[in-house]
């Protein structure tokens, strides 16, 4: 499509439901009450002239372009900040304002360098449309006063420039980091002609900005420019699609010039972003056209070889003939492959397709395996199916918030940005982490509880919260009768009252304050509207499955579920964790949650797929690791994922791949677990995909080509290609095929189609004929399973134990500016803001080991070893210790133990003792330890 | 699978059973087996059982004799 250019409205939607009708230039228009006057006018197509406004901002009122005249009131009002009224008549076109539109605009321009035509925002400068709109063809006070064109540039951040000359203060990037984003890194320093935008004193890089964008999305001049539009000029056209980083699931604006893509713009109507972007997603896409991406396929025989370069054709043959010929020799169950969530649904169908129908088994799995798999198994046990309640918009509805286990300033940015927002407006926060998070305490918001609890206790600590709930009689019983499972809600109600549960009982365990931990209880159970959030800081326990199950039943105790601003709702870690679990990723489920002993279910894909699925289930990642160690499980097809770097205890899966005959690695970058790989199919970037994502909301997005794909095919191409070459062709030619196979075999997504998502944008599943334009929130009148049913959550400490040996425990996280392994972020100018991985420590507990800020430590677990400087800081409890996983040097998962969560095997990459010691040399840093030799090469 | 493994996995599932009667949690723990480990995976664990148990926790041996039964 041509430029796509959302139309602004200059102030914010009223959300009042009462209606006044208003006169604006001779024509009525019906309107909500509280809507402006520029606003209602922009609804009868007439833009009034302004730049200080903006509809994502709320009117300020000082650019004094957008005076009108209204009939009966005295002077001219600006109507970005004067509300409607019923019967008002409105003139926005008179020789008065024309004047004074004018007489504005002079000032403004007197004061502006005159270099349109060689600005880097020429034909796309608000300043510039205004000029022309208001007339203005002459400054009658001259240009020789004085003035700002001489002010400095600030192009210390890498990917924007700040022009203070270009400047007119009209403090939308200020407002934009106060309403938008929340960071507040920007204000207006000085008064009157002194007046600047500031960052803090500061330049950009060095201040509190989070690169979000947000501040360039509403400047109405050059002067907050990307540095790719100031590089290759303005953009021409647009393809919309759908952000590859986390699970918030961001709709852009691909802006190209030609064929190149000039900048990633937030598009307004994206259902889950609104118009707001993160750094990652606004800026950090570079990686796809990285030199170290790998466009031909590569084949060897053996990992001890160098790569060779082969066509298609030879690539898919050998594997092909390679996975049969282990099949032959080893059993059809010797071979499996992984699912990758960073895929689009499309891509995620054909695999598990391929494994099930050509490999003939079952041993798919994803790796959600190790991060969401305990909520697949909670919330199926509780509510009936594997998904979060809400759409992102709910917490715009909710009074307390309860973040447990989650960082959503760092890993789900924009959505984080939407809480703070509620939070700021007035909600309480509760949050639930060792760590003192920047939501504890960052501007203007700032939690009411903190309950810093001992890494693993989650399950105590919320078994004493039901404790309290119950024995304060704050079960919503009327809820509890009319929507549970009353026996069960019983059993659990006798469990949960028991002594041992209670708060004074389980604080020797949690470290929580049994008097904060009632105070929350309290806030939560008593609020209209409470609302939990939850991350990986939950799942990521020997008892992640438990305390899923454990939040579900505090919200259905409470009757929080069911409406707006209520809910359990997973921040899902990459962008489509929820839909390569739908799409039957999962070794025991086909698409749609269905176990695959399910006859009537197997007869559906029997029919569609043509084949004769296995009843049984097949091995997890885990399993697969410790089946190839020991000789039994042989090839292994990796669809985007580098397991060598992201699972847990590194050297075993090193070994694991190592031993196995055939390793098929698709993807960008020939990555860590690539060193182990015989084949190597180039990936596509998200740029490149044609397809669908879902996010954390269930919303499915679509992801469109921004570009053709380097590699000359699509990914669900190659897959298809290779079932055909064993000897099951998939019978797809483009990728809507795929959808309407998908829609055609599973029943809560039989109304999606690419043609409806073009149509409506996006969709939250169930889709279909019950709600054909999706369902945002879930489990309204009753949930998916009929009945809510509570299952008694007992605490079970993990295996995992600090002691003398290792008495501290290592919890590990993302940062803002970099994405789990690293393999896109650290290929892009993101690293200016991390460049490696570092351990956070109290400073008592440095102290006592001599360590100081910045010196190198090693981290030693009963596992492995690593090697990593120091980042001193309270914001970590004493005892605890804390890193990112972003970078192969420091290889945090080296350290990491093969405990995982009793129900799902997922690692507990929360929880592990380890020591620390103070390293007088600097290491050396190779690639974790070897052991191929431990097995014989193939 | 190594042996120990799969005692080490199916003590844990047993564990997080405990606050039903012995005999539910063993039918519990078996029906999670069936639902999600591999046949070999509970041929083994069957096979262990029968042979020694030793390392079994008792509700878990329970359940393997469910599972023995039903498989």
């Amino acid at each position: 499509m041509t430029l796509l250019k959302e139309h602004d409205f200059g102030t914010p939607a009223s959300s009042s439901t009462d209606l006044v009708e208003v006169t604006i230039d001779g024509a009525r228009v019906t309107v909500p009450a509280g809507t402006s006057v520029m606003r209602a006018a922009a609804m009868l197509g007439t833009d009034v002239p302004k730049l200080c406004a903006t509809d994502s901002l709320a009117s300020f009122g000082s650019c004094r372009l957008c005076l009108v005249e209204i009939e009966g009131r005295r002077g001219t009002p600006a109507s970005c900040t004067t509300p409607v009224a019923d019967g008002m008549v409105v003139s926005t076109q008179t020789a008065r304002l024309e004047r004074l539109r004018r007489g504005v605009m002079e000032l403004y321009i007197s004061d502006h360098p005159l270099d349109c035509l060689t600005c880097a925002a020429n034909g796309d400068c608000e300043l510039q449309d205004m000029a022309g709109a208001v007339g203005l063809r002459d400054v009658r006070y001259g240009y020789a006063g004085e003035n700002h064109l001489g002010a400095a540039k600030d192009e210390s951040n890498p990917y924007f420039t700040f022009d203070a000359s270009k400047c007119i203060v009209c403090s939308r990037c200020v407002r934009a980091c106060e309403e938008v984003q929340g960071t507040f890194a920007l204000t207006i320093d000085g008064r009157g002609f002194a007046s600047k935008v500031s960052p803090g004193g500061t330049n950009f890089l060095a201040s509190e900005c989070v690169s979000c964008g947000a501040c360039i999305q509403v400047c109405p001049t050059a002067t907050l420019e990307e540095k790719s539009v100031i590089e290759l000029g303005t953009p021409s056209r647009t393809v919309l699609t759908t952000c590859a980083y986390c699970g918030v699931g961001c709709v852009f604006k691909a802006e190209l010039r030609g064929d190149e893509l000039v900048r990633m713009v937030p598009y307004k109507y994206g259902g889950a972003n609104e118009g707001h972007s993160c750094v990652k997603g606004r800026f950090a896409f570079g990686y796809a056209s990285h030199k170290d991406r790998v466009t031909t396929p590569l084949l060897r025989d053996s990992i001890d070889e160098e790569w060779r370069e082969a066509s298609w054709e030879e690539a898919i043959s050998f594997a092909a003939t390679r996975l049969r010929e282990i099949q032959a020799a080893n059993g059809r169950n010797s071979i499996g492959g992984i699912t990758s969530s960073r895929c689009t649904n499309e891509e995620v169908y054909a695999v598990q397709k391929m494994i099930r129908a050509a490999f003939m088994n079952n041993n798919v799995d994803t790796c959600a395996r190790v991060c969401h798999s305990p909520t697949g198994y909670g919330l199926k046990q509780t509510f009936g199916t594997s998904a979060g309640t809400q759409d992102f918009k709910s917490v715009m509805e909710s009074d307390v918030i309860m973040v447990i286990g989650a960082n959503p300033t760092d890993a789900h940015p924009v959505f984080a940005s939407r809480m703070k927002r509620r939070l700021r407006e007035g909600a309480t926060l509760i949050v639930v982490d060792p760590r003192r998070t920047d939501l504890v305490r960052s501007p203007h918001v700032g939690a009411s509880y903190h309950l810093p609890l001992q890494p693993g206790t989650n399950v105590a600590v919320m078994n004493a919260i039901a404790h309290v709930i119950i024995e304060e009689g704050l079960v919503d019983r009327d809820f509890v009768a009319a929507r549970c499972e009353t026996d069960d809600f019983a059993a659990w109600e006798a469990f949960i009252s028991r002594p041992e549960n209670s708060p004074e009982a389980l604080e020797d365990v949690t470290g929580v304050l049994p008097a904060t931990l009632r105070e929350a209880a309290r806030c939560y159970a008593s609020a209209p509207n409470g609302a939990i959030y939850y991350g990986l800081g939950v799942t990521e326990h020997s008892q992640g499955s438990t305390m899923v199950m454990a939040m579900a039943n505090l919200a259905m105790a409470t009757g929080n579920i069911g409406r707006e601003g209520v809910g359990v709702n997973p921040l899902r870690g990459q962008n489509n964790v929820q839909g390569s679990c739908d799409m039957g990723s999962f070794p025991h489920e086909l698409p749609g949650y269905r176990h695959v002993s399910d006859d009537t279910v197997r007869e559906i894909f029997d029919t569609v797929w043509g084949t004769h699925l296995d009843p049984e289930p097949g091995l997890r990642i885990p399993n697969m690791f410790d089946a190839a160690v020991e000789g039994t499980f042989k090839a292994l097809f990796v669809q985007g994922e580098d397991i060598a770097q992201s699972d847990p205890n590194t050297k075993h899966v090193r070994r694991a791949l190592a031993a196995l005959e055939l390793v098929i690695v698709q993807d960008l970058f020939l990555n860590e677990t690539a060193k182990y790989a015989h084949v190597f199919f180039p990936g596509t970037s998200f740029l490149e995909k044609d397809g669908t994502f879902t996010n954390a909301e269930r919303r499915i997005n679509r992801v469109r080509p921004v570009m053709a794909s380097k590699t000359g095919k699509q990914e669900w191409e190659v897959v298809a290609e290779l079932a055909t070459a064993l000897g099951y062709p998939m019978g797809w030619d483009e990728a809507s095929q795929i959808m309407d196979e998908i829609a055609a075999t599973t029943p809560t997504f039989s109304g999606v189609s690419f043609a409806k998502l073009d149509e409506v944008g996006s969709v939250q599943w169930p889709c279909n004929d019950a709600a054909p334009l999706g369902t945002p929130v879930m489990h309204i009148g009753q949930f998916v399973r009929g009945k809510g049913r509570f299952v008694p959550t007992p605490f079970v400490a993990t295996e995992e134990r600090a002691n003398r040996r290792f008495p501290l425990i290592l919890t590990t996280g993302r940062i803002l500016s970099q994405y789990n392994v690293g393999q896109q972020t650290r290929r892009t100018d993101n690293v200016i803001w991390h460049e490696e991985d570092r351990l956070d420590i109290h400073p008592y507990d440095a102290e006592e080991r001599g360590i100081s800020e910045d010196s190198w430590v090693t981290i030693t677990s009963r596992v492995g070893d690593t090697s990593l400087r120091a980042h001193l800081t309270d914001r970590m409890p004493q005892g605890v210790v804390y890193t990112t996983f972003h970078y192969p040097e420091s290889g945090a998962n080296v350290v990491t133990t093969e405990y995982s969560d009793w129900a799902t095997n997922c690692p507990e990459y929360k929880v592990t003792a380890v020591e620390v010691t103070a390293r007088s040399v600097v290491p050396t840093h190779v690639a974790p330890a070897d052991d191929t030799a431990l097995v014989a090469q193939h | 699978m190594a042996l120990a493994d799969l005692v080490r996995m199916v003590n844990q599932i047993s564990d997080n059973f405990v606050y039903e009667s012995p005999d539910r949690a063993a039918i519990d723990v078996a029906s999670h087996l069936r639902s999600y480990w591999t046949p070999q995976m509970r041929e083994e664990i069957i096979a262990y059982e029968q042979t020694n148990g030793g390392d079994l926790s008792d509700v878990t041996r329970l359940a393997v004799r469910h599972l023995a039964g039903a498989d």
